[in-house]
């Protein structure tokens, strides 16, 4: 105040005041002064230390209590405010909750099967004390690896259970199909056969009986003799009845197992997304394979015990440990191989996931273009904010010119952004629900379906939390901080209009608009490489037939036939198989192609030591493959037991060991293998190089040998049948020719096709999602540039009035128009390029065919973009040009 | 801010009640005359005999809401020019106040008469 005499301000007062900070500055500006002034009455009538004292603290603690109640007030009165607005105009709040339900849903929903293959913790006691026992870097390939989950041998796992000190307790599992039931009712079960200390291990108690332990297993001679159902089959197959009367009998691969127990619900085993029906015993086999990396196993930390310290401790014993466990029929150069495996510990909290390693990547993927779709529908309900936000410009001039605070305003504006993102936010959650179900949806195949625990959980609230607010930061804050950074004086003077000719508005939306584009190409990019990589696997040429396969599995242990009569006994039975109605041809193999099986054998040529497939196949199996031969000769019935040992290899393998010259006549010797001796075959013949384990992986050198001179020839077989009829009939013709003529064999079929195409649900899925969600990028930035011309073309209205009076044609108005968008639609495009080569650093590994860089895919998607784009401008630009000039005049 | 309307029906003074604590020893302190802040809180001191001692944030708290619920009201002029501190705001009770206060303190002379009644208070005299 003029004239007035400038007092020192007191310490106290600058504290107090300082302390009032915590007011939301309305309260703050309206009674902050009133508000010192009585604090310092009252310090200044305070006598002595004591009374001081008391004034601070009453100070304080009334601050501390005022403060949020009153900021709580406020947001309050804002929300209902912004209440009040939305429901003014319904049709715009429930498009603006509906987009972000969706588009929060959509990313919350991957989330939601992220945290269910991810980072969900195992259900069991204290899941963080557990941890696997693995060979550091893996077993690279050695010996026998039938599973997924297993990777160490039974010798291996008995060492460390003998000699590890870093668990309380150790045990091992592994999972494996068996066949339930009598013979003529046979269903196939997923079975998860334990060792001894499983369950304690786990902490697993029974849901009734009692669960496995080690009098089940140790020295039980095998197949064993007590078994436990998950509570699952136990209400699907057994009806929920009594366990434990000794009436409950199970015939599990023919031999008969009494359930003594039931786990518990939701205890789905050790491997998240799968489950099992039957529990079995470890037991004692005649023979102990010491090459077959088939179990898997885990312990539960001693108190103290890190995983660190685990590993070192397991690291000291890992020589002990493999020196004894190591397999004898190998070469010396394997075994040394062998013997120098380490044992390392790592966290099994979260349990084994195949799922989780096939699918985390795409997961991540998919929710960076969830995140970047959302992001795109975010920056047009901007645009839709700033609309009405400069329809509001004069009501928010007036307010600031009478003295309403900014802050005051832009929380108001962001109230109502608030609102929108939280009712999006509440819908989105259950939207998850059914999306995230429908994704699971989407992973199953005949072969496989995941079994999921989808939880609407803390982390899964939470990241809805983040996401919502992240968007809401996006959509609400440039209209908030556009629409309250206008001059009143301006605003007002401008008329009627919508206020400041709203450059800067322009100025904003253009922004959006670029990134929309921007964004838009990047996820453009991304669908058509998805789609065009999908397209590529599905039309790949694997070098073998696919259509009209169908592959049969026979099993007949109950022939009880001596091995000099398997070989006859396969022929015949594939011979009865070709003469089938509708049958064209059948063969045997010991590997089928291209469903992910793999059989190496060590060999040398020459001087040359390496390794290459190895497959035995029946004469008939390059014929019902469609593999043509090149050179030689393929098999025949006159290649048995007893005839010379021959070989057919393809064309990797006369590249990489034949040196370029004729392999005919060569000699390969195989290394010698538990039960397959080193042995010498001769070259006869060379096919082209066909997909060997999956479509995606290159070639290997691959071998083939007569299926009659198998080393391993059992009671089974597996028969590849090409037939003239639809596959499933084949397989049909072929059970029923199975059930009649050899009712004492097991036998199994499906379509080879069909199981390939099962091995590309990964990339349909990404295929699928990427191309939905490129769509709708594509339409959302159509949708937002068509909202910027027309915005311009409505502030600009007069000028084009002008201009069309003054005699300019049509076409200069659209063209001025459209110059303005195609700047913005190159700049975002450019940006858009750099972008989608960034990121697609991320692909190559789930693309196949092409790489990220792929430019026949960067140009399509630009060139797509830029019509779209086009379209979406000249809409409104035409409409522009069509003003009448007096109408547009007269306007204002 | 734009300029409030009164609304045309005041609120029944019943709907108010009962009266937090606070506002109804502000109330009563500002029935005699106007105030400002400070004298109001020295006047609910020295009335309750320091029993209830307001502090600067809760005292402005209930002021605000008082003026929300405009049972109170700002003065426009200063009633003492003497005496008065020219940046000090001065309240007082609006008609819908005065019922309101008047109504709690009813609402109390009858809880208190029933505790008489009861046996619970001696009688007066």
């Amino acid at each position: 105040m003029p004239g007035r005499v400038r007092t020192r301000i007191p310490p106290s007062t600058r504290a107090f005041r300082a302390l009032l900070s915590l007011y939301p500055s309305e309260f703050r500006d309206e009674y902050g002064r009133e508000v010192v002034m009585v604090f310092e009455d009252r310090h200044r009538d305070a006598s002595g230390i004591g009374q001081r004292a008391l004034v601070w603290i009453e100070a304080i603690a009334g601050v501390l209590t005022e403060a949020p109640k009153e900021h709580a007030r406020m947001v309050l009165q804002d929300l209902r405010f912004a209440a009040r607005l939305a429901r003014r105009s319904p049709a715009f709040t429930l498009t603006a909750i509906l987009t972000l339900a969706l588009g929060i849903g959509a990313n919350g929903a991957i989330f939601q099967l992220i945290d269910a293959v991810g980072l969900q913790a195992l259900p069991v006691r204290a899941p963080r004390e557990l941890a696997e026992v693995r060979i550091a870097g893996g077993n690279k390939g050695f010996g026998i690896n039938p599973g997924t989950y297993g990777g160490l041998t039974r010798p291996v796992w008995q060492e460390i259970e003998a000699h590890q000190e870093a668990f309380s307790s150790v045990a091992a599992w592994a999972l494996s199909d068996v066949r339930v039931g009598e013979r003529s009712s046979l269903q196939r079960q997923r079975a998860i056969v334990v060792s001894g200390e499983f369950f304690n291990t786990l902490g697993v108690r029974p849901h009734r009986g009692r669960l496995l332990d080690a009098a089940d297993s140790v020295s039980v001679p095998c197949p064993g003799s007590k078994a436990v159902v998950s509570h699952g089959y136990w209400q699907r197959a057994l009806g929920g009845r009594e366990i434990g009367k000794g009436d409950a009998l199970l015939k599990v691969d023919g031999a008969p197992f009494e359930i003594v127990g039931v786990t518990p619900p939701g205890f789905f085993g050790l491997a998240v997304g799968e489950t099992f029906d039957i529990a079995l015993p470890f037991c004692v086999p005649k023979v102990l394979r010491r090459d077959l990396f088939s179990v898997g196993v885990f312990g539960r930390l001693r108190p103290g015990w890190t995983i660190d310290r685990a590993t070192a401790h397991l690291d000291a014993l890992s020589t002990g440990i493999f020196e004894a466990a190591a397999p004898t029929d190998y070469s010396p150069d394997a075994i040394k191989r062998f013997k120098e495996f380490r044992l390392e510990a790592a966290s099994f909290a979260r349990g084994a996931s195949w799922l989780r390693s096939e699918y985390t990547t795409s997961l991540r993927l998919l929710l960076a273009i969830a995140g970047l779709v959302l992001l795109i529908a975010a920056a047009n309900l901007a645009n839709l904010l700033l609309a009405r936000a400069s329809a509001r410009e004069r009501e928010v001039a007036i307010r600031l010119a009478i003295g309403a605070s900014r802050g005051k305003l832009i929380r108001q504006f962001l109230a109502e952004s608030v609102l929108l993102a939280a009712l999006g936010a509440v819908f989105s959650i259950l939207l998850a629900r059914i999306l995230s179900r429908a994704l699971v949806w989407a992973l199953t195949t005949e072969g496989s379906a995941p079994t999921l625990t989808l939880a609407t959980n803390w982390r899964v609230l939470l990241f809805t939390a983040a996401v919502a607010c992240a968007t809401c930061i996006v959509f609400g804050v440039a209209p908030a901080l556009r629409a309250t950074g206008i001059r009143p004086a301006e605003a007002m003077k401008s008329g009627g209009r919508g206020a400041t000719e709203s450059r800067g508005h322009l100025a904003t939306q253009r922004v959006m608009v670029v990134t929309q584009v921007a964004v838009s190409l990047v996820l453009l990019v991304a669908a058509l490489l998805f789609v065009r990589s999908f397209r590529n696997l599905m039309t790949f040429d694997p070098g073998i037939r696919l259509d009209g396969i169908s592959i049969a599995f026979f099993g007949y242990p109950e022939t009880k036939l001596p091995p000099e009569r398997l070989a006859d006994f396969q022929r015949q039975l594939v011979d009865e198989i070709r003469r089938l109605p509708g049958i064209v041809n059948a063969a045997t193999t010991t590997n089928i192609p291209l469903l992910g099986a793999s059989w190496e054998h060590g060999l040398q040529i020459g001087a040359v030591e390496n390794s290459a497939k190895f497959t035995w196949v029946g004469p008939e199996y390059f014929n019902t493959m469609g593999v043509p031969i090149l050179e030689g000769r393929g098999f025949s019935v006159r290649d048995t037991r007893e005839s010379p040992r021959v070989a057919v290899v393809n064309q990797t393998f006369v590249r990489n060991f034949g040196g370029g010259a004729r392999v005919i006549g060569q000699t390969l010797r195989t290394s010698p293998e538990p039960g397959f001796p080193s042995t010498v075959y001769e070259i006869v013949g060379v096919i082209p190089d066909t997909r060997y384990s999956d479509i995606r992986n290159p070639t290997p050198p691959m071998v083939f040998a007569p299926d009659a001179q198998y080393p391993g020839l059992g009671p089974w077989a597996v028969v590849m049948i090409q037939s003239r009829i639809d596959p499933a009939a084949a397989v049909a013709a072929i059970a029923q020719h199975m059930s009649k003529a050899h009712p004492e064999i097991v036998a199994e079929s499906t379509l080879f096709q069909a199981r390939v195409r099962d091995r590309m649900v990964r990339d349909r899925l990404l295929a699928t999602l990427a191309g939905f969600f490129g769509i709708l990028a594509a339409v959302l930035a159509m949708v937002g540039l068509y909202g910027m011309i027309s915005f311009a073309v409505a502030q600009r209205r007069q000028e084009i009035g002008i201009r069309v009076a003054l005699g300019a044609n049509r076409r200069t108005v659209v063209t001025m128009l459209l110059r303005d968008a195609a700047r913005l639609v190159a700049i975002g495009v450019t940006i858009g390029m750099v972008l989608s080569l960034a990121a697609g650093r991320a692909a190559p590994a789930l693309l196949f065919g092409l790489e990220p860089h792929d430019p026949l895919t960067l140009g399509l998607a630009a060139i797509v973009l830029t019509v779209v784009a086009g379209a979406a401008s000249y809409l409104p630009a035409r409409g522009a040009s069509r003003l009448d000039p007096l109408a547009a005049l007269r306007h204002d | 801010m734009p300029p409030r309307r009164q609304p045309s029906i005041e609120p029944a003074p019943e709907s108010f009640l009962p009266l937090p604590r606070d506002t109804f020893h502000i109330l009563v302190s500002l029935a005699d005359r106007e105030r400002h802040g400070y004298s109001v809180m020295q006047d609910v001191a020295e009335r309750t005999d320091g029993q209830l001692r307001l502090s600067p944030s809760t005292l402005y708290a209930s002021i605000k809401r008082l003026l929300d619920q405009r049972l109170i009201e700002e003065l426009a002029e200063r009633p003492d020019p003497e005496h008065d501190d020219e940046r000090r705001r001065y309240y007082r009770l609006t008609r819908l106040g005065r019922r309101v206060a008047t109504a709690e303190a009813r609402r109390l002379e009858r809880l208190l008469s029933d505790a008489r009644a009861t046996g619970l208070l001696a009688r007066e005299g």
